[in-house]
């Protein structure tokens, strides 16, 4: 998807050196006459108002920036920038235009769309805008442009451009997003620009044989003046090159007028023989590294349109993707500095049928937030899980004139993930996905927190709401694409096929538990759910009719040299499935129904690269895969000759005591006999009060249940087979339960059937081969 | 995540009660390879005992590590499991629990019963069409000082003031056995 949304945005960057400047009678007697010509400019420029528009009589609506300004960025609107442009024309390179802009901000007060764009008659009192936007940047551009060879139209176009000191900003309702510190540059070489015809349309069509890019962000941060460690997401970097890429570009968009784009971009992976080659990174105080990635992909059918009346947005951008099919794959993914191993993914995004609903990849934009001072009281999903007020206070802190984005989405998308680890591989075989919902974007200041304790802190509020969500899979094929199907993924959490709507509140803020860092807090809500546990053979084992609803604070996401690591301030949820369903996924005989709490605080959660880096003979003994089988066992090595990839997760959960005034426990209920289904009206067996402690009292909380486990597709066997090989370590002090309780009906009488179990000092492990049934 | 093996492991709990069900080699020659999955490996206990510590506060010269126990500097390095049946009454334990066990050929899948195909001595006929999940006994399961003790306790806590406790018997197991057979899991009754 960084693709599609990079692609457009690529063309524009690309010209951005062509910008329409106006001279005056000081420019111009700057302008020396030697070899070319030098023009300095010294801009200080206002503009009321751009408009684009598709409108066509039938459709379509319009998009305006308001309040553009371009000056220094010391004061935009009094200062002057400056820019040196010396150009040159000559017999080999054509057109040269060199240019050097010193520190220029290119600010626009407002963008909004059709009927949120408010009225002049009022002075725009309920204009609604996307925010403000601010870029600050210094650079140089050198920019050749020439003709083909005799008797060939078009022209030949390369570019090279370095920014430096560059910052931009996103502003809603006064609070703001920072990115800063970033560096770009970019290089195209013998691009061609033609205006073609392929029979139906003639369309502009750019053609980039070579063309590459770096750059990198110091930081970003939500904060109204530039970010600090202590707030700040972390650094991102990114490097890639392509090559025989292209863009065609149509008139006419989805709806009458508009823009259709068809697009073909190819990694060049010849720069990967040295070093990381193409590489994107992100670092806090280690990095994750994605490195040596190829790949291609085709877009085709790619709209801009200015959409009219959607029932929840109203006017809006719209895009969407006919089909966008790829792969992309990165032989390095790294965790400060271990190998996980490698990755790869092929995808096609096109449109499908699923229910009798046709799914189509779309993204709608409009301006301000959609959802600003609902009570959400006629959503019966949100209000019989009493989640109706947590919407409804998110909401409130915004109103129907408040500057921010609401989108919708749309998306239907198969796709196959091979996972490399010492050169054997795991396939997650034909997953797809499909779904639909809105979701709403704002920044905030921090006194408006769901969480007293931040109120200093600003944060990107996001508002996901009615997100109906479909996906699975059918299952593993270790050790090629055409290898047997297997399950296991239920193993590694992964539910074979998933179903369900998703309403929610997050805050996303900057700074991790030390320094940079990611801190979320979130309440959301899963209704409607169905999800697999497991299936084969056509037929599966379900949750049918599940809710779950959790609550984090203070989540903070930080990568140290440990691995990343997510530690969770406090975790309270509720989950229920009303049936566990055999056979079909809602009509299946049920077993009955479940129900779990969870609190915690504390936990943690550390993925980190190098799997179980063991070789050694399991079932029987032997010193090496020839010893081993003799003795009638399975020599297994996780080493390899790469070095010790895989994939380790280290989890560790404090499980607290109940707090009956709070309504937090963790707990367990099975019920079942019930009358017509309805959750309870039956028998009921409830591990009740669940919790850790160190071993000595029940004060005393630090251990909790720890658990590691170590993903590798080992090396199996003299034959040296592809397996996938799972090792689980789980260690506890202490694990009680305060009580088990048989509750009886609808009258909810309980007597207790155990007074109390406690389990001590317990250190389990298991390492398993995942192999398919022979 | 942790959520979900909760489940799984709940589902296999609860049903363990299940009859053992033989299945013929004609159904087992009917079974195709389509997903399931096929696990082999070794489960450890305690194997140099667990994260309780002699050095942990109130600990010395009861919890440690399996060489400590070996040097009698410490009682104990295995788990235990307690259980209070009542009310301010003593505790029922598997003390000492440690052990390992490996296994080969252990199947997990799930199916749908075909009557004119499987043969459960005529169960088949009204288990027709239900979905199961199918347990494929392991071929061989080997244990190694595989071993706990059933004893009574007036304390939960080895640690706790006052503790006394009885052992009623303990075992210890080291052998192979061999399995055969599913073990089929399913919903019955009202649920």
């Amino acid at each position: 998807m960084n693709k599609l949304l990079y692609s457009p945005l690529f063309l524009m960057v690309g010209f951005a050196n062509a910008e329409l400047i106006g001279m005056d009678e000081d420019f111009l007697e700057s302008v020396s006459g030697q070899t070319g010509l030098t023009v300095e400019m010294h801009k200080q420029i206002k503009v009321n108002e751009i408009r684009y528009s598709d409108k066509d009589g039938a459709s379509g609506e319009i998009l305006d920036f308001k309040d553009i300004v371009i000056g220094h960025p010391d004061d935009v609107n009094n200062k002057q920038a400056v820019s040196i442009h010396t150009i040159d024309v000559d017999g080999s390179d054509g057109l040269v235009i060199v240019s050097q802009y010193q520190a220029t901000r290119l600010q626009i007060g407002s963008i909004s769309v059709g009927n949120h764009r408010g009225s002049a008659l009022d002075a725009y009192a309920t204009r609604q805008s996307f925010g403000q936007i601010q870029y600050d940047w210094t650079g140089t551009n050198v920019l050749s442009i020439n003709g083909k060879s005799a008797g060939d139209s078009g022209f030949i176009i390369s570019s090279d451009t370095n920014i430096t000191d560059s910052d931009f900003r996103w502003t809603t309702n006064g609070n703001t997003l920072q990115v800063n510190d970033m560096v770009y540059n970019s290089s195209i070489t013998d691009m061609t620009l033609d205006v073609e015809d392929d029979t139906v349309k003639a369309y502009l069509a750019l053609r980039m044989p070579t063309m590459s890019y770096d750059y990198n962000i110091g930081s970003i941060c939500f904060s109204d003046v530039d970010c600090v460690a202590g707030n700040s997401f972390g650094n991102f970097a990114q490097s890639r090159a392509y090559k025989n890429s292209s863009i065609f570009i149509y008139g006419g968009g989805r709806e009458g007028t508009g823009i259709t784009m068809n697009m073909h971009f190819e990694f060049d992976d010849s720069v990967n023989a040295l070093g990381d080659g193409n590489v994107t990174s992100y670092t806090d105080e280690a990095t994750v590294k994605i490195a040596k990635q190829s790949g291609m992909v085709d877009i085709a059918g790619f709209t801009f349109d200015i959409g009219t009346g959607e029932a929840i947005l109203g006017d809006h951008i719209a895009m969407q993707w006919d089909s966008v099919v790829g792969n992309f794959k990165s032989d390095l993914v790294e965790i400060a500095g271990k190998s996980v191993g490698a990755f790869e993914v092929r995808y096609d995004f096109s449109d499908g049928t699923h229910d009798s609903v046709d799914y189509k990849n779309q993204l709608k934009l409009a301006p301000g937030i959609a959802f600003a001072g609902e009570d959400f009281l006629t959503d019966s999903a949100l209000v019989n899980a009493g989640f109706d007020t947590v919407m409804k206070d998110f909401y409130a802190n915004v109103t129907n004139v408040s500057d921010g984005i609401s989108l919708y989405n749309q998306w239907n998308m198969t796709a196959d993930f091979i996972y490399t680890d010492d050169n054997h591989t795991v396939m997650a075989d034909n997953f797809y996905a499909y779904g639909d919902g809105y979701s709403t974007l704002d920044i905030r200041d921090g006194s408006l927190s769901v969480d007293a304790s931040n109120a200093g802190s600003d944060f990107l509020a996001i508002g996901i709401r009615n997100y109906k969500v479909n996906y699975g899979l059918d299952g593993l094929r270790v050790g090629g694409d055409t290898a047997e199907l297997q399950n296991g993924h239920e193993m590694l959490g992964f539910f074979s096929d998933a179903t369900f709507t998703l309403n929610g509140a997050l805050e996303v803020r900057g700074g991790g538990t030390s320094g940079s860092g990611i801190n979320i807090d979130a309440d959301m809500l899963i209704t409607d759910g169905n999800f697999t546990l497991t299936k084969s053979n056509g037929v599966g084992i379900h949750l049918d009719d599940v809710s779950y609803e959790f609550h984090m604070r203070n989540m903070t996401m930080d990568v140290d040299n440990d691995g990343i690591k997510l530690v969770l301030g406090e975790l309270w949820t509720e989950f229920a499935a009303n049936d566990i369903r055999f056979g079909g996924r809602t009509t299946g005989e049920s077993l009955g129904g479940i129900a779990m709490t969870q609190y915690q605080k504390g936990s943690e959660i550390v993925i980190s690269g190098g799997g179980a880096q063991v070789n050694r003979c399991m079932r029987a003994s032997g010193v090496d895969a020839a010893a081993c089988a003799a003795n009638g066992g399975t020599w297994i090595d996780t080493i390899g000759a790469d070095g010790d990839e895989g994939l380790t997760i280290k989890h560790k959960q404090i499980l607290l005591q109940e707090s009956i005034a709070e309504g937090k426990s963790n707990s367990v209920t099975y019920e079942t006999n019930r009358v017509a289904g309805v959750s309870g009206t039956g028998q009921s067996i409830k591990l009740n009060n669940i919790y850790t402690s160190d071993g000595y009292d029940d004060a005393t909380n630090t251990f909790g249940v720890e658990n590691k486990i170590t993903v590798d597709v080992a090396s199996a066997g003299t034959a040296q087979t592809a397996e996938l090989f799972i090792t689980n370590n789980v260690r506890f002090k202490e694990l009680n339960v305060d009580s088990v309780q048989l509750i009886h009906g609808a009258s909810s009488t309980s007597s207790n059937m155990l007074q109390g179990i406690k389990m001590q000092n317990v250190d389990f492990s298991s390492q398993l081969s995942v192999s398919p049934i022979p | 995540m942790t959520f979900k093996y909760f489940l799984i492991s709940f589902v296999f709990i609860s049903f363990s009660a299940n009859a053992l069900e033989e299945i013929s080699d004609e159904s087992l020659a009917s079974v195709s390879g389509q997903n399931g999955v096929n696990l082999s490996g070794e489960l450890n206990l305690n194997e140099n005992g667990g994260p309780l510590t002699s050095s942990d506060a109130g600990n010395a010269g009861v919890w440690g590590t399996c060489t400590e126990k070996q040097a009698a500097t410490v009682e104990r390095c295995g788990a235990r499991l307690a259980v209070q049946p009542s009310e301010n009454g003593g505790w029922i334990a598997l003390d000492e629990m440690k052990g390992k066990l490996s296994f080969e050929g252990l199947t997990l899948r799930s199916r749908a019963i075909d009557g004119a195909m499987d043969d459960f001595g005529g169960d088949e006929v009204a288990a027709d069409g239900k979905t199961v999940l199918e347990i494929g006994l392991p071929d061989k399961v080997k244990f190694e000082n595989f071993q706990y003790s059933v004893v009574t306790s007036s304390q939960a806590r080895p640690t706790d003031v006052g503790y006394t406790q009885q052992v009623r018997h303990g075992v210890n197991f080291n052998g192979s056995v061999n399995m055969q057979g599913n073990l089929l899991v399913f919903p019955t009754g009202n649920p």
